[in-house]
Parts: C-alpha cells; sequence; structure tokens
C-alpha cells in the first residue's frame, strides 16, 4: 500500500520539481506560455497498482531464484562441497519425506503453541502494565526504575536462571518468551500512553467521561498505533526466543529439530528446518500485523505520510 | 429577551475577584487574569473580546473547570439538573480522529448513557444541522479544517447544556461558512435558552450574536469595560446593515485599538 503510493507521488513529484529547477529562465521569450498540463501517458491509479504489485513481486523473487538456481548447479558441478551445501534439491527431498513422516508437522505445532502461549501472555500482561504505570505516577515511580534495569539484560542471559528456577519443563519456555514479549510491549504501552495530547484529555474531562469510559475512548484508541507497532516488532522476537530456547534445552520443536540435525549431520534436515522457521516467523508477522491493522483503521489517513 | 444590564435574581455565572496566574519553576509567574468580576444572566450571550494574550481563553478554561483559580471563585447555578451543565467548544477543536464522525458527535451522549436510539436520533439531526449528512463514517482524517470544527460544534449542542463555551469556534473556518455557522448559532439560542460565553477576536461577530461584550485589557487581564448591544431578538444577519451595527463595533475598535498596536509594536512583555 504505502509503496504504491510513493512510486506514484514520486516520479510525477520528481519531474515537476525538475520542471521548475530547471534553470530555463533565459531561454524563455515574452509572450511565451508555461503551460502545466496533465503528464502524457499517465496511467490510471488502478493500472499503476497492478504494475507496482507485478513489478515489486517480480524484483522481490528475482535474487532469491538466482541464488537457489546457481546454488543447485555449482553443487552439482562441485563447485562447492554437497556435503555442506546440501543442494535445493535435496533439501526439497528432504522436506517431502518428513512431512509425510509426520515428524514435522508434530515439531510445528510445539514450536507454534510456545510461541503464541508466550507471546499472548507477555502482549497482555505488557498492555495492562504499560496503561497502569501511564496512568499513576505512584506506580510508575515504583516500578519503573526496576524494570528499566531488568531491561538492559540480555533476555537470553537469564535463561540459565530461569532453568534453574523452574525445571526443564514448559515453564521456563513459558516465562523466557513473554518476558521477551513483555518488555517491548509494555514500554512501548506506556511512552504512549502518556504522550497523548492535553487537548484530548480535556475533552475527556469536559465532556464526563468516567474512568473506565476514559480508558476505552480516549487512552487506548490513542495508544494503539503504537501498540500494534510494538506487537509486531514482538511477535518477530518472540520467534527467535521461541527457536534459541529450543536449540538449548528442549527434546522436541522446530529449534530442536534444526539443532539436532547439526549434531547427527544431516544437512539437509538443517535447511528444511531453517525455511520452516522463517516460514513461520514470517507468517506469523504477517498475521499479527494485519491483525493489528484492523484495528487501526482510522490511522490511515492519519499517519499516510509516515508510512 | 431580558435586559441584562442589571443583573438581578436569574445570575447565572458569577465571577468574582478572579486572578490567575501560570506557575513555572525557576520562573517569574506569568498572571494571566487580574481581579475579574463578572455575572453572566441565564440566558445571555455574553462575548469576550480583547488583544491576544489577554487571558480570554484562561477565562473559559476556568469556567470549564480545566483550570483552578489562583485566588477569587467562578460560581456556575444550575437550573435544570436534566440538562448537562455546560459543554466547551476549544479553538483547536480536538475531535477524537479514531472515532467516526457520528462517534465524535455522540461522545458526551455515550458517557451520559442516553439510550442508543434517542442518541442516534439527536446525533443525525445536528450532523445534518452543520451541514455534514453523509459523513456520518467518515474519520477525522479526511475531513477539512472547516468540517472538524463542524463536529466539534455538533458534539456540544448534541448536549443541549444549559451553559456554552465557545473558544474562537469559528476562527478557522472560512467567510462564507462561518456567515452560516453564525445565523446557525443565532437560531439555536433562539430555540432553547441557552447561556452563552463566547470568546472571539472578531467584532463584527461579538456584535451580531451578543447581548453584552464583555472589553478585556491587556495582559495580565481585567475586564475593561461592557458594552451592552442595543439589538433585541429574534436577530437576522441583515442587522450588519443597521448604522448603529457599525457604531458600535467602532466604538469597541476605538477603545481596543491602543492596546492591540502596543502588542503590535512589540510591547508582549
Amino acid at each position: 500500500m504505502s509503496v504504491d503510493i510513493r512510486a506514484q507521488a514520486g516520479p510525477t513529484g520528481n519531474k515537476d520539481a525538475a520542471q521548475a529547477g530547471r534553470p530555463a529562465d533565459g531561454d524563455r521569450t515574452a509572450g511565451e506560455w508555461v503551460v502545466r498540463a496533465p503528464q502524457p501517458g499517465r496511467r490510471s491509479v488502478d493500472a499503476q497498482a497492478r504494475r507496482d504489485l507485478v513489478l515489486r513481486v517480480v524484483l522481490g523473487l528475482t535474487i532469491p531464484v538466482l541464488m537457489l538456481v546457481s546454488w543447485e548447479l555449482s553443487a552439482r558441478l562441485e563447485w562447492i562441497d554437497p556435503r555442506f551445501f546440501a543442494q535445493p534439491s535435496t533439501v526439497w527431498q528432504r522436506a517431502v519425506e518428513d512431512f509425510s513422516s509426520g515428524l514435522i508437522w508434530e515439531h510445528t505445532w510445539i514450536t507454534i503453541r510456545r510461541l503464541l502461549s508466550g507471546y499472548l501472555a507477555g502482549s497482555v500482561v505488557g498492555i495492562l502494565t504499560g496503561l497502569a504505570l501511564s496512568q499513576s505516577k505512584i506506580l510508575r515511580w515504583l516500578f519503573e526504575p526496576l524494570v528499566r534495569a531488568l531491561y538492559v539484560i540480555p533476555k537470553l542471559a537469564i535463561l540459565p536462571l530461569l532453568l534453574l528456577l523452574f525445571g526443564l519443563g514448559e515453564m521456563p519456555k513459558f516465562i523466557f518468551i513473554a518476558l521477551g514479549t513483555f518488555y517491548i510491549v509494555a514500554f512501548t504501552t506506556l511512552s504512549a500512553a502518556m504522550l497523548i495530547p492535553t487537548p484530548y484529555h480535556e475533552v475527556a474531562r469536559s465532556y464526563g467521561l468516567s474512568w473506565g469510559q476514559r480508558f476505552r475512548w480516549l487512552i487506548i484508541p490513542a495508544s494503539m498505533p503504537q501498540i500494534v507497532a510494538s506487537l509486531r516488532l514482538a511477535s518477530g522476537i518472540s520467534m527467535l526466543l521461541a527457536i534459541a530456547v529450543e536449540f538449548v534445552q528442549a527434546q522436541e520443536g522446530l529449534g530442536y529439530y534444526t539443532w539436532r540435525a547439526w549434531e547427527l549431520f544431516i544437512p539437509q534436515r538443517m535447511y528444511v528446518g531453517v525455511v520452516l522457521i522463517s516460514i513461520l516467523g514470517v507468517t506469523f508477522s504477517a498475521v499479527i500485523g494485519a491483525l493489528g491493522n484492523r484495528l487501526i483503521r482510522w490511522a490511515e489517513g492519519e499517519y499516510d505520510q509516515t508510512r | 429577551m431580558p435586559a441584562h444590564t442589571e443583573p438581578d435574581g436569574s445570575v447565572k455565572i458569577r465571577v468574582e475577584s478572579l486572578h490567575y496566574a501560570y506557575q513555572r519553576r525557576g520562573r517569574q509567574d506569568v498572571v494571566a487574569l487580574n481581579d475579574v468580576n463578572l455575572t453572566i444572566a441565564k440566558g445571555e450571550f455574553l462575548s469576550v473580546v480583547g488583544p491576544s494574550g489577554c487571558g480570554k481563553s484562561t477565562l473559559l478554561r476556568i469556567l470549564a473547570g480545566l483550570q483552578k483559580p489562583t485566588s477569587g471563585t467562578v460560581s456556575i447555578r444550575v437550573d435544570d439538573g436534566s440538562r448537562p451543565l455546560m459543554a466547551p467548544v476549544f479553538q483547536e477543536y480536538s475531535i477524537y480522529p479514531w472515532r467516526t464522525v457520528e462517534g465524535n458527535v455522540r461522545l458526551g451522549l455515550d458517557a451520559a448513557g442516553v439510550p442508543r436510539r434517542e442518541a442516534d436520533e439527536r446525533v443525525r439531526e445536528w450532523i445534518h444541522r452543520v451541514g455534514l449528512s453523509g459523513f456520518e463514517k467518515a474519520y477525522p482524517a479526511n475531513l477539512s479544517g472547516g468540517m472538524k470544527q463542524r463536529v466539534a460544534l455538533a458534539r456540544a449542542f448534541v448536549l443541549e447544556p444549559e451553559v456554552l463555551l465557545m473558544d474562537e469556534p469559528f476562527a478557522a473556518l472560512d467567510a462564507q461558512l462561518r456567515t452560516i455557522l453564525q445565523d446557525e448559532l443565532l437560531s439555536i439560542c433562539q430555540e432553547r435558552d441557552y447561556t452563552v460565553f463566547f470568546v472571539t477576536h472578531n467584532l463584527d461577530e461579538a456584535v451580531l450574536l451578543s447581548d453584552r461584550i464583555a472589553l478585556m485589557s491587556s495582559r495580565p487581564g481585567t475586564v475593561r469595560q461592557i458594552f451592552d448591544v442595543p439589538f433585541g431578538h429574534p436577530r437576522t444577519p441583515e442587522l450588519r446593515r443597521r448604522p448603529e451595527f457599525g457604531a458600535l463595533q467602532d466604538q469597541i475598535w476605538d477603545e481596543l485599538r491602543a492596546d492591540v498596536q502596543a502588542m503590535a509594536r512589540g510591547g508582549r512583555a
């Protein structure tokens, strides 16, 4: 969407600027007309959008496809060692085998479950914490220093601690993923809710909004664009943490699947794992983004320029 | 319409020796209002004019309860418990971008828990009266500045409050639209007994709409003079052609000019 807009505004805008900026004043003679007319051959908005979409997909695929082809070729011609750089065709075979044996489904399902439970818990608690801290100076002064101090500790660094405290089951994994999500969402929500322009609050006061109405009709919707942005960001990070924890300590999941393939030296399976992880991650972020955009449809016009 | 020169038992708003100073740490206080005394009668339309920065808006915000006086009091009498007491229209219209036109207009009704059907009807009527029919479902991002301001007006009018507080509500509108909404405001005020506190820069507007006009001096603001507008009701915009109309406008401007000129010369300090 945003790309379309820029693509349209760009060329026409540039041409105008070029015309205006051209030091052609000297060439002009009295009685000549300077004409501003429609750009010749200008496409309709729809045609332009269709063309841009096609171009975008083609360009986006160009480099990956070229890489795959040259990879396959160079492995077949033995320019690279096929034992390490398993060529795409054998990776594909391995993927088909692991899918049909049901192995991949199990691992994928477990990773999805961990990801979603940790992400949802972290998001919900993060939003609630951010909103609560934004509304109370006392709560903020009480908790903010502590939360900020803990924020700078890399989440991976506390993983051993979580394993020590919560054993080897699902609990430490859940907390680990939730914590990573929580920090991003909580801080973003807090700052968004505190930056709501004063006139909006004054309207709420003078039109008699109750405490609950103020949250539902002012604070939450006003912070929503930033909350959605943080949820998007957190979706990628929680995926990262889920895989990290499965590398280190798990007996199932896509992270384990990939790590185990390395231990057993099955490079094809490692590639399958990496690709699946990235597909899952991209899909997750896309779903979160699409859901989020539904919540902030009003902001489309409001923030058009900055998107 | 009653004569308002002698406030009697029907006093609606009483401002008594009101002071307001903006306090900032490490800097000297800025005195915005200094000993303001004013009474506004029930059903009266009072305009406040004065040079920029004379504290007109501060006075309105104190009336609205958004700022507390430094000293002195403002009292507002409740005459009808079933109506909202007051609704403000601000200069920077501040309508909510996440609500549609309809949603913004019904904000106060929703807050008061007015039944859905009744609210729908009143909202529709007011959207129509401010000329926004067809834009009910539009978000503010897709509206022009003038349209946003009309949403803010409808949001206040739909509540039918006892007191309307208006801070240069028409300043952002183009001249034609301003005229139309001035007429609309005139007829609204004649339909029901609104008490209106109206801040404006525009003397023509003040004379056309008001029963009385309070002239404020430059900072620290105080009420310097009160002009009675010698026209009864109902009024129409044709009033502008009467010689008294221009005469009163000139008279106010004569009083105001020195202050404004001092300010233009950089006498802001």
